[in-house]
């Protein structure tokens, strides 16, 4: 913009030369035009023409006057006759060309004229001597001849036909001249300019680049503004940018900090928090000689309802659980879970340890009543372990070891009830830590044995097979029973080990035995719900089976209601792979779960096996002797075999057989015998341990299936 | 530009004329038909050359045929070419005084001479001009061979009955 505008100067000088220029060639043109401009030949002719015949005619006259006058002068004939000559040349040719036409086209009568001269001409020279009459003749002529033309020449036609013509000639001189000054004052301009354009060159070059210089400065400035501006929004964006990632830092910083700290599920604090919080109390405690509660909850009957009722509802459970904590604590107070259905609590600034029993209380109250999950009702309960600081211990990490003491305590007190620490419980927590170091100790150096219970058909005494029970021989601690070991294995997950351990154990013995009268003898192992929710039982059958060459037609695989109840679908595929190899599956303990009719049509199941509960109470408790009728003829309507467990005696043992079911296990027929023990019983076909020592007769009997 | 050339090659021209003639005889008083006066060298009578018919005549002939604007019809003219009589009396300048009997006068520029053929013709259709045609010189244009010359300008510098020509700066 500011170029152009520097060099319009220059355009306009240059544009001026130009029109100049232009101005000079053609006012030349037109000055070429002006300057051949004529009156035309048709209207000066006859003026000039007639001019010159006047002039003509009366210089001849004078000429004559003197020729022919009483006084003669010298060479004054001569002269007329030149005259004349020179008159009758002009008359002569008054007709000829195109001034001819003109003449005689203006009224002139040329033939008159022509006729006159050349009577002049007669009356002069043809004679000798030019008589005084001739002359007369002549002079008459002659002064006709003048008058005429004088007559004609002063003709107001005439006069104003050469008025035209001098002013026509007048205006192109006119012309001419002012053509003449145009051209001049072109020229004075062209040059002016040029001048000027010289003149001035140096001033609009100096103008020109300081121009140029403002407009540079001014871009660069531009640019350098821009530049700054842009800098400026870059700063600004990255000021913004830094703000959000400084947000969403401090955002995962803080989704960070809930992580470390929170229970995802319950929203409670965690383990971390846990202990920070204990801290920050302890402290407290200390300062104003208060005392901290550190309670270890634990959920009765949650390992139950999450099998059962599926991890969802386990979930669920946990959070409504974790709700209604909250809802008992007070401010200060922190609940935090530790992963299953272990809960922790601190009861801060406490004064009085009567207040400690009533949030306990109103947590247990709180927890016991029923909780409504996706349809289902679920009744928990709570076991509380309280520990207390600084009485108990001064950090966290005892104080919640001592506190899950306790709890344990009131766990096997019978649950929804809560115990204090106390030096006791310190030796049985002990015992059990040692029961568990023990057990792993057990797993590895292979500490245990199977003891074989036999299975017998009471109507011919004949042994149809036997039920594999693990038995657990500690060097120091002795002989531990399998329901004090078995649940503490599920507890720290040892429970897969030794499951395996019995399964391969028991099929490998009773590959061994030899087939008495009933055919080959049957094994029935139990398969703990663990084992089939955390591995693939069919595929260990199946593996185990292969490895000790045992028909899959001999192994019976107990397995508990609460399995079943779980309804999930893994289980349900394990089971049947597990039936389709032609492993019978039965339920053992059958009647103290949830016992459910639509459970035993949905999965393959082969058995019953009565729990030994109901057993022990035949004849004692009718409703349990109509139970036993009910479960009797239950399977035997869906085509189950049962079995009895826990027969002891000889009046529940006619009351099974009366009622239709003669396959038992029970001490009535032999305690749990020792591999050995067993080939001798089935060998010798007796029972030896049993009061009245059944002999096993070959039963005439056979029951291919348990 | 033109005009320059065409005058240096008169000039050339005339001086070797100069040079190579003799000096021109002055004719009787009663011959004498052109009197050349001006801006001349070449005289043959006190600053003037004076040239009779028969000089006239021994110079080239030039032949044209032409209407013009008095008479009818073409007509043949015969005459010295008006540059050749300049010549001859190595007369140098812009224009030419032309003097008639009837004491008309006309300038003629030089380029007119230098341009055409321009000629002072003695004769017409064969026949001597005499002062009742005309004559005895009457300077001829060449119209029918210049249409640009069919103007008044010309038609007035077409002098008849001349008797002398002048020429000068």
């Amino acid at each position: 913009m500011n170029k152009k505008i520097s060099k319009t100067p220059y355009l306009l000088s240059f544009s001026l030369l130009l029109i100049m220029a232009l101005g000079i060639i053609t006012s030349v043109m037109l000055f070429n035009r002006i300057s051949n401009l004529e009156v035309s030949a048709d209207k000066s002719g006859l003026v000039y023409y007639m001019r010159q015949y006047q002039y003509e005619l009366s210089r001849t006259n004078i000429a004559f006057l003197a020729a022919y006058s009483p006084v003669k002068i010298t060479k004054s004939v001569q002269s007329f006759t030149k005259w004349f000559d020179i008159l009758w040349g002009r008359v002569d040719q008054m007709e000829a060309g195109k001034v001819g036409s003109s003449i005689v086209a203006d009224g002139i009568k040329v033939k008159v004229l022509k006729t006159d001269i050349r009577r002049i001409d007669n009356l002069l020279f043809t004679g000798k001597t030019v008589s005084h009459e001739n002359i007369n003749q002549v002079h008459d002529i002659f002064q006709r001849l003048m008058s005429e033309a004088h007559r004609y020449q002063s003709s107001t036609s005439f006069v104003d036909r050469e008025m035209a013509i001098i002013h026509q000639m007048k205006f192109y001189e006119t012309y001419r001249h002012s053509v003449f000054y145009i051209i001049a004052t072109f020229i004075l301009g062209f040059l002016m300019v040029f001048f000027l354009i010289r003149k001035n060159k140096k001033l609009l070059n100096l103008r020109w680049t300081l121009e140029e210089r403002v407009y540079k400065s001014t871009k660069e400035m531009r640019d350098s503004n821009s530049e700054l501006k842009s800098a400026i929004e870059k700063h600004k964006a990255t000021e913004l940018e830094l703000i959000s990632s400084q947000l969403s830092d401090e955002r995962a910083r803080q989704k960070i900090h809930y992580q470390a700290n929170f229970d995802s599920l319950t929203k409670l604090a965690n383990r971390n928090l846990f202990f920070e919080r204990f801290s920050e109390a302890s402290k407290r405690a200390q300062h104003n000689d208060t005392v901290v509660a550190l309670l270890f909850l634990d959920l009765d009957r949650f390992k139950y309802i999450n099998d059962t009722l599926g991890h969802s509802i386990g979930d669920e459970l946990l959070q409504e659980a974790s709700r209604r904590l909250l809802h008992v604590l007070r401010e200060n107070d922190t609940a935090a879970r530790f992963g299953g259905d272990e809960f922790a609590i601190i009861l801060a600034d406490v004064n009085e340890l009567k207040s400690i029993d009533l949030i306990v209380q109103r947590i247990l109250k709180m927890l016991a009543s029923p909780f409504r999950l996706s349809g289902n009702d679920a009744f928990i309960s709570a076991s509380i372990g309280v520990a207390i600081y600084p009485e108990d211990g001064n950090n966290c990490e005892t104080l919640l070891r001592k506190a899950d003491d306790a709890m344990y305590k009131a766990k096997k007190l019978g649950k929804n009830n809560s115990q204090y620490f106390t030096k006791e419980m310190d030796v049985e927590a002990n015992q059990r830590r040692e029961l568990e170091k023990a057990l792993y100790r057990a797993v590895e150096d292979n500490e245990f044995y199977l003891n074989f219970q036999p299975i017998v058909n009471a109507k011919d005494q004949s042994i149809m097979g036997a039920e594999a029970l693990i038995r657990w021989n500690h060097s120091k601690l002795g002989t531990v029973s399998p329901a004090e070991f078995i649940p503490l294995a599920e507890e720290v997950g040892l429970i897969l080990d030794i499951g395996e351990w019995v399964l391969r154990q028991a099929c490998l013995t009773a590959v061994t035995w030899q087939p008495n009268l009933n055919g080959l003898l049957n094994i029935a192992v139990n398969i703990s719900s663990r084992q089939f929710q955390s591995t693939d039982v069919a595929l260990l059958i199946e593996d185990v089976l292969q490895e000790s060459g045992l028909t899959a037609q001999r192994l019976v695989i107990e397995i508990t209601e609460s399995l079943l109840m779980a309804d999930d679908e893994k289980v349900m595929n394990q089971l049947n792979t597990i039936r389709g190899m032609g492993v019978s599956l039965a339920i053992d303990d059958f009647g103290t779960g949830y016992s459910s009719l639509s459970y035993l049509k949905k999965f393959p199941i082969t058995t019953l096996k009565i729990d030994q509960s109901f057993i022990k109470d035949i004849n004692t408790d009718s409703n349990d002797d109509e139970l036993i009728k009910g479960i009797i003829s239950l399977a035997n309507s869906l085509n189950l075999n049962v079995v009895a467990e826990g027969v002891e005696t000889k009046e529940q043992s006619s009351f099974l057989l009366e009622n239709n079911c003669f396959i038992m296990q029970g001490y009535y027929y032999s305690k749990p015998l020792s591999d050995k023990k067993f080939i001798e019983v089935l060998n010798n076909k007796v029972f030896h341990n049993a009061q009245n020592l059944h002999l096993l007769p070959a039963g005439a009997g056979t029951l291919n299936v348990v | 530009m033109l005009q320059r050339i065409f005058s240096t090659l008169f000039f050339l021209f005339t001086y070797s004329l100069a040079h190579s003639q003799t000096s021109i005889e002055l004719p009787s008083a009663n011959k004498v038909i052109l009197t050349v006066t001006g801006n001349i060298k070449h005289t043959n009578q006190q600053g003037t050359l004076q040239l009779s018919i028969t000089q006239l005549k021994a110079l080239p002939q030039k032949t044209i045929n032409t209407t013009t604007y008095w008479t009818d019809g073409l007509i043949e003219f015969k005459g010295p070419l008006l540059r050749d009589v300049i010549a001859l009396a190595e007369g140098t300048g812009r224009s030419i005084k032309a003097i008639a009997s009837n004491e008309y006068l006309i300038e003629i520029p030089f380029v007119d001479i230098e341009t055409y053929n321009v000629i002072l013709a003695l004769e017409q259709d064969g026949e001597a001009l005499t002062m009742r045609t005309k004559g005895p010189i009457w300077i001829i244009y060449p119209w029918s061979d210049h249409k640009v010359l069919e103007k008044p300008k010309y038609y007035a510098r077409s002098i008849w009955q001349l008797e002398a020509l002048d020429i000068s700066e």
